[in-house]
């Protein structure tokens, strides 16, 4: 951890009054002022700071923007392509960042202080919605045995939460003629909609696609059945 | 054999098959939606379409949840307005831009950045983001 000395807490104070100003002038901001600020503020007593406006800088820095790579949930890292005035970069490290006047110099933060940094965002962000796939009979809109008890946790599912959009995406499998399986998928999105309403779900909530044959789990051959392909995604969010 | 598509076919109509982008799914605030020039109250439930334009003030949030599962948390003090939104995997035309003229983002990509990832772009005041397969912050100030 870094020790508070003099330096730094001029340092702090000057930070501080420079936050002010971008706060009235809305001019950029560098992050690792920010991220050494609030390594210091651990460390530090709270100051009292008074702020003395400054002459407007200028001319004007050009606009600032930061990107961070987060991991995602399954500890996955993606990748961030990031382009500016004819440069780009590619972010591809968890808790990577960079920003746009200096495209060459990624960096990567401590998770703490991004995570501190960007709390209430982080906080907003939706919950990932539950999503559920009945399966079917060949030619048929009768569920499997199996995909009984996964409809009876869809709808409880629903009644549990606050839910504000259902979607449901009818699949067929490649057995039968294109334009067949499209009616099909239709009728077995339709028939869950359908059960769901029956069981006091509001039809306002429901959104309904169809794929026919279109998008299999396991792609196979035209005419071929398959069990995994028969089937209804319900999204709950 | 025909009254009972008929019958599909009436019972059918009654639900969506939706244009819509989004939901808002989180909401703390003061947050404001312009849509076609006018402005429209923001509600847990409100549904987010193309072109459509969010206006987050100070310690104002909105999180969304897009058709293809893309999850995004706007953050106060941000505008951020969906120029290009279509996920309709049958047809195989998936279209998402965005952009975040000023504040902060979170994005936790959906299905688009899977099937199709080279259409998803945020734009920002200068730089423009791609991905591929991601979960990202941006910030512009």
């Amino acid at each position: 951890m870094l020790k508070a000395n003099k330096s730094m807490i001029r340092q702090f104070i000057l930070f501080n009054t420079f936050v002010t100003l971008i706060f009235v002038s809305g001019c950029s901001v560098q992050p690792e002022n920010i991220i050494n600020s609030l390594e210091q503020n651990k460390t530090l007593e709270p100051i009292a700071i008074e702020i003395t406006p400054l002459e407007p800088l200028k001319p004007m820095p050009p606009a600032q923007v930061h990107a961070i790579l987060l991991p995602q949930e399954d500890g996955k890292v993606g990748k961030l392509l990031v382009a500016d005035d004819g440069q780009e970069t590619m972010l591809d490290q968890a808790w990577q960042g960079v920003e746009t006047k200096n495209l060459d110099d990624k960096q990567i933060f401590s998770e703490d202080i991004i995570r501190a940094k960007y709390r209430e965002l982080l906080d907003n962000m939706p919950k990932k919605p539950n999503s559920y796939t009945l399966y079917y009979q060949y030619d048929s809109i009768d569920i499997t045995k199996d995909s009984n008890d996964t409809l009876a946790e869809i709808l409880n599912d629903i009644k549990s939460h606050p839910t504000f959009r259902i979607n449901i995406i009818g699949h067929t499998d490649r057995g039968g003629k294109n334009i067949y399986n499209d009616t099909l998928s239709m009728k077995r999105a339709n028939q869950v909609a359908q059960f769901l309403t029956d069981n006091e779900i509001d039809e306002q909530l429901i959104v309904l696609d169809y794929y026919g044959e279109e998008q299999p789990i396991i792609p196979t051959e035209d005419g071929v059945k398959n069990e995994f392909n028969r089937r209804v995604e319900i999204t709950v969010k | 054999m025909k009254f009972f598509t008929l019958l599909i076919f009436v019972s059918i109509s009654s639900f969506i098959f939706a244009d819509e982008a989004a939901i808002v799914k989180t909401y703390k605030g003061q947050a404001h939606l312009l849509r076609e020039g006018k402005e429209i109250p923001i509600e847990i439930g409100t549904q987010i379409f193309e072109k459509d334009t969010i206006r987050t003030e100070a310690h104002s949030l909105v999180g969304l949840i897009f058709k293809d599962n893309t999850r995004m948390s706007i953050g106060q003090k941000s505008e951020f307005t969906i120029e290009e939104y279509e996920f309709n995997l049958g047809e195989k035309k998936e279209r998402f831009t965005t952009n975040l003229s000023k504040g902060s983002l979170e994005c936790v990509t959906g299905l688009i950045s899977k099937v199709n990832p080279e259409t998803f772009k945020l734009k920002t005041k200068t730089a423009t983001m791609g991905i591929r397969g991601t979960h990202f912050i941006v910030e512009s100030e």
